[in-house]
């Protein structure tokens, strides 16, 4: 009951702070108590802010909305600004908390409102909910007489920082608004706090309030009038938005936000030439504008520097999607090729015969012999082929939308210029994505429409109908279920070449590769399940310095498995695509548990002796530096420092050896265990060996 | 040059329906080279009778084979079986090409770890494994094909002695369809016992199921035989799945695709009924598309033998005499016999001469050198009339032959292949008397 009740208080307490870090676009408890502190420097409007999340968090719980919802501070930072901007008005008396609690509740169910309607097109609500409701109340509050009588707040000043000049002083007050404080000292205070937290976040700040002031400048003719402006704090809000929190941190994004910026100039000064009438504040109208307009557009262009993965800072985001663009193509559509054993690349994209215009994103493949040639004899019958009659494999899961299989094999020499696709199956899978394959020997396809198909599963066999000169498997990613709409590009999951292993690859044309099934072996040894653990000796340079338990966990939220260690450092990791491999980490770059994620970033599940593959893995783990470790905004510019390649092989069915890019070279091994996960990991001087274990 | 010997003339009838036009012209069958060597020189450089293998065919052979697999099935692993030739420069070949090895005793597996093969790469088979040997193969890792239940009691005595779980796989036996059923190895399918056998290793809790084994027959003229097999199997790979916690990690469906080898009895030639490689695959593959989940697809392991290597061994042997026997048909006598030939006893060879012979072919049977009535290499042949100390080439003897001959009467002979530039080597040398020797033992009281 009393363990209860504190976890209770432990759920309050977090999302009251959360949602304080929430408003500078950062996460943590820690930045929120800050955040909660500093508010007290004007006590009105910490206390109107503070209740209002009470009564948020309360009613919440009242309607037993999930604790996790409640922690998170994200439904509970709008609520949190109104209660603020009431506080700065008026004095908090009963009548005013009346007031606040009700706005506060309001703002609470618009949030909600808005975030399910938003997050249709993936859209995020920003302060929208608190725009709205505060102008609302103070347009109600006109009329509440007794409101004005008794509680009208007058600001007094309690000490003027008037050292600096204003072009100095003026951002800090902006920063201090953001909180209802137009304060220099508040808004010291919040830049030393956005610059522990996040560098990159702290510059988007200074980068949006001048480029603001400057064309608003412009536009007034004065400085001065430019940096006096009480709502250029949305110059602030708009920079760190858009070039660091929804779209990865890059040169790109800083020109969006500066464009931003810009254009947030005629929002604020139109709109409070027209808000002043009705005697309210414009708030961060322009703010909401502006960066939803723009993430709108962005999104649907699916513009490149779009944030899909948004972490706690845009440090830790950067990171990742510099990452998973490096390893993952992340943002591409992956198939698997459609075969098996090796074949050849006969035509690739944007190719010199069909592959052109609107189809230009396709893949035909062929056999080839040793000669290069496609077919035995004197190649003027079909079975003379190599291609033809051989399996042709799903290369996605997927429903089955249309497929046409009666259509008779082209003699060779002949094509059917007519039904140009031959007999052909259209798929689409659950993410919906379109994959078309064509030219399948008459009545080989084993489907209907309907259908459910796994990847590598049997779809019919090649053949040589619709136009084709010789027997081929031709494969394209398409925008629709209609046979011939227009192509989109795409890349195969992994291919092998000789015995290079390469993931997420567009194999060039002519090129051989070939197709892997997992090992059925490897696979159910890195099948890690949810609680085993095992144990490990861990050396550094031949000495025995300390044990490491890890142990398998899932994420509650996203059902995500990952990897922890004692300090709770967590390696997320996933066996699917042909392939185990580790995808993010969260904890110390200077734990153990990050060495072990460079030494094995991922590896083919299929042991074929001197397969060989490269990965990147991040430098600050291995080989930490000044640059690497605290500047590591600099990748934004240039990703070359803070990234290390590496290669690795299959030695034989049990050895992975490996070796990074590092100055010292660091070599790996890597020994798998008999039963489960890995025997032994070596990585530079650092060596970890299995002492026990309790898989499950 | 010396007048010929006198030799009293016969008629002889040559019987033939064929047509009314008169008898096709009977062809000589002529090959004077392999792989571009004269086949005269060879028996100058290593003698007669000389085995020769054709390593460009042995490679082509597995090349085709492997080809015909992966690319339907891209999870496919060839295991090299010994006992169809287990001459260290033959498995060197199969091996340098991908295969593992595929033994049957403990004198193979002996072999094949001499080859430097590594446990895990062997596939050990066998109605009979010693105690010990499994006790080698066990700690070497290698992949243990039970037989009885006999077999299960000895590994799981393994178990214990190295205080380790035994990765096994069984060996099952079934109807496919065809006759005969060879049911003597392994565990019944149908009756139960291979499900059997599987819940008595579970219950023994010292032996892994990891792998499933079966091997239906020799020289299978029928495909889709291998299609039944396939299936039964993997009907039986899910029943172990779903009711034991076992994983099959692989299926092994042994050996048996025929080679273009003539049976004795069999009408057709083999050019008609051997089914093609692919047609093999074909079977295959559409019923592990067909009956498996996919996307959970095993290892596939296969233990073709004569198939890769029949066609690319020849046996090279001279007529060391010709008369005529009493029915009239002439009779040569080679330096080679079923010592050489054990195969003879079931196969047609295809036998050349390396040059063109003046005359009307005629009815003749050839002997080997053995002092005994079975020795006979072919027992109704039209050949021309050949000259003593003529070559005669004999094929194909790749598979079988140079295991299981015998030093019999006569000793066994050279053994060369002919290599991808057209080099000869010498991969076995002819024996002499201390081979046969050296194993003996005279008792002292003995000696004379």
């Amino acid at each position: 009951m009393k363990n209860k009740l504190l976890k209770e208080l432990q759920n309050y307490t977090a999302g009251i702070l959360s949602a304080y870090s929430e408003i500078f676009f950062l996460h943590g408890i820690r930045v929120g108590a800050a955040l909660l502190v500093l508010s007290f420097f004007n006590f009105n409007v910490a206390i109107s802010g503070l209740l209002s999340v009470i009564v948020v968090l309360t009613f919440a719980k009242f309607i037993h909305m999930e604790s996790d919802f409640i922690r998170s501070g994200f439904y509970v930072y709008n609520p949190l600004l109104v209660g603020m901007s009431i506080g700065f008005l008026f004095k908090i008396t009963f009548i005013s908390a009346i007031l606040i609690t009700l706005s506060a509740l309001l703002t609470f169910l618009l949030t909600i409102v808005l975030f399910a309607l938003f997050s249709r097109s993936a859209l995020p609500i920003l302060s929208l909910p608190f725009t709205f409701v505060s102008s609302m109340v103070y347009l109600a509050s006109l009329s509440y007489t007794s409101l004005f009588t008794s509680a009208l707040y007058v600001h007094e000043t309690p000490f003027i920082f008037d050292v600096l000049p204003l072009y100095i002083s003026a951002y800090f007050t902006a920063l201090g608004t953001i909180l209802f404080m137009p304060n220099v000292f508040v808004g010291v205070m919040f830049a030393l706090i956005l610059f522990t937290q996040s560098r990159l976040i702290f510059f988007a700040s200074l980068m949006g309030f001048y480029s603001g002031v400057f064309f608003h400048a412009l536009l007034l003719g004065s400085f001065y009038t430019a940096l006096s402006n009480p709502y250029s704090f949305n110059y602030i809000l708009i920079a760190i938005a858009l070039s660091m929190t929804f779209l990865v941190p890059s040169m790109r994004s800083v020109v969006i936000a500066i464009i931003g910026v810009a254009m947030s100039v005629l929002v604020i000064d139109a709109s409070s030439a027209f808000w002043t009438i009705y005697k309210i504040p414009v708030f961060a109208l322009p703010f909401n504008i502006v960066v939803i307009f723009l993430l709108y557009v962005l999104r649907s262009v699916k513009f490149s520097e779009i944030a899909y993965e948004i972490k706690t800072t845009p440090e830790k985001t950067l990171e990742y999607s510099i990452m998973s663009k490096k390893r993952f193509r992340s943002g591409e559509i992956a198939l698997f090729l459609p075969f098996s054993g090796t074949w050849n690349v006969y035509q690739g994209f944007d190719d010199e015969w069909t592959h052109q215009g609107d189809w230009k994103y396709a893949y035909d493949f062929i056999i080839t012999d040793d000669e290069a040639k496609s077919y035995k004899n004197s190649g003027d019958f079909l079975s003379d082929y190599y291609a033809y009659q051989k399996p042709v494999l799903s290369p996605v899961s997927a429903y089955v939308v249309e497929t046409m299989s009666y259509l008779e094999d082209n003699q060779i020499g002949e094509v059917d210029n007519v039904q140009n696709w031959g007999n052909f199956i259209i798929l689409q899978t659950l993410s919906g994505v379109f994959v078309e394959l064509s030219h399948f020997a008459k009545d080989s396809i084993v489907l209907k429409r309907g259908d459910y198909v796994e990847v590598g599963q049997f779809l019919g066999l090649c053949g040589n109908s619709g136009y084709s000169p010789q027997p081929h498997i031709h494969i394209q990613v398409q925008e629709s279920a209609y046979l011939g709409s227009k192509t989109v590009p795409f890349n195969f999951v992994s291919n092998i070449h000789n015995t290079s292993v390469k993931f997420y690859d567009r194999p060039q044309k002519n090129t051989t590769i070939s197709a892997y099934f997992n090992d059925r072996a490897l696979e159910r040894k890195m099948s890690f399940i949810l609680d085993s653990y095992f144990e490990y000796e861990v050396y550094i340079h031949a000495l025995q310095q300390e044990n490491m338990k890890i142990s398998v966990g899932m994420d509650r939220l996203s059902g995500l498995f990952y990897l922890y260690d004692q300090a709770q450092n967590r390696l997320y990791f996933s066996k699917d695509a042909g392939m185990f491999y580790f995808y993010d980490y969260q904890g110390s770059w200077d734990d153990n548990l990050a060495k072990i994620y460079c030494a094995i970033p991922r590896f083919p599940l299929n042991t074929q002796k001197g397969l060989y593959w490269s990965d990147v893995v991040m430098s600050r783990a291995i080989e930490p530096t000044l640059i690497n470790r605290y500047l590591n905004f600099g990748a934004m510019f240039s990703s070359k420092n803070y990234l290390i390649d590496g290669s690795w092989k299959f030695e034989d069915e049990k050895t992975i050896s490996g070796i990074l890019d590092t100055n010292e070279n660091s070599k790996i091994r890597i020994e798998l265990d008999d039963e489960q996960g890995f025997k032994r990991i070596d990585i530079g001087e650092f060596s970890f060996r299995k002492k026990g274990s309790k898989i499950l | 040059m010396s007048k010929a010997a006198y030799e009293k003339p016969t008629i002889i009838k040559i019987e033939s329906s064929m047509s009314k036009g008169g008898v096709p012209k009977l062809q000589q069958k002529i090959r004077m080279h392999i792989d571009g060597i004269k086949i005269t020189d060879l028996t100058k450089e290593y003698g007669s009778p000389l085995f020769v293998f054709s390593e460009t065919t042995m490679r082509r052979q597995y090349q085709k084979a492997y080809k015909a697999f992966s690319s339907r099935y891209p999870n496919v692993q060839f295991g090299w079986s010994y006992k169809t030739n287990y001459l260290k420069a033959i498995c060197a070949v199969f091996h340098d090409e991908g295969s593992i090895a595929e033994v049957v005793s403990e004198f193979e597996y002996e072999k094949a770890r001499a080859n430097g093969i590594e446990g895990k790469d062997i596939i050990y088979n066998g109605p009979y494994k010693p105690y010990d040997s499994l006790l080698i193969a066990a700690r070497e890792g290698a992949k243990i094909h039970i037989d009885t239940f006999d077999e299960i009691h000895d590994l799981e005595r393994v178990a214990q002695e190295l205080d380790m779980i035994i990765p096994v796989a069984i060996r099952m036996n079934m109807d496919t369809g065809i006759y005969p059923q060879w049911s003597r190895f392994g565990f019944n399918i149908e009756s139960g016992q291979a499900l059997d056998a599987v819940r008595r290793i579970e219950v023994g809790g010292k032996l892994k199921l990891t792998g499933l084994h079966s091997h239906i027959g020799t020289f299978m003229l029928d495909a889709n035989a291998y299609k039944m097999q396939t299936t039964k199997m993997i009907q039986m790979m899910k029943e172990i799945e779903k009711t034991t916690d076992f994983i099959i990690e692989y299926l092994d469906i042994g050996g048996g695709f025929a080679s273009q080898s003539a049976l004795k009895g069999v009408y057709q030639p083999p050019e008609v009924i051997v089914p093609s490689i692919d047609d093999y695959a074909e079977a295959i593959t559409s019923a592990l598309y067909e009956n498996l989940e996919p996307g959970n697809y095993p290892k596939l392991y296969l233990e073709t033998g004569r198939h890769l290597i029949d066609e690319a061994g020849y046996l090279i042997s001279t007529v060391v005499a010709n008369k005529s026997l009493p029915d009239g048909r002439r009779s040569y006598i080679v330096d080679a016999g079923v010592n050489l030939l054990y195969t003879a006893f079931w196969y047609n060879f295809k036998i050349e001469s390396v040059q063109e012979h003046k005359g009307l072919m005629e009815p003749a049977i050839i002997n080997g050198p053995l002092c005994m009535n079975i020795d006979v290499i072919d027992e109704s042949i039209m050949l021309p009339r050949l000259d003593r100390y003529d070559n005669l080439v004999i094929s194909p003897v790749g598979a079988y032959s140079v295991t299981q001959w015998m030093q019999f009467i006569r000793y066994r002979p050279q053994v060369v292949m002919i290599g991808l530039e057209g080099e000869v080597d010498l991969i076995r040398e002819g024996e002499d008397l201390s081979d046969v020797e050296r194993r003996e033992v005279m008792p002292e009281r003995l000696e004379r």
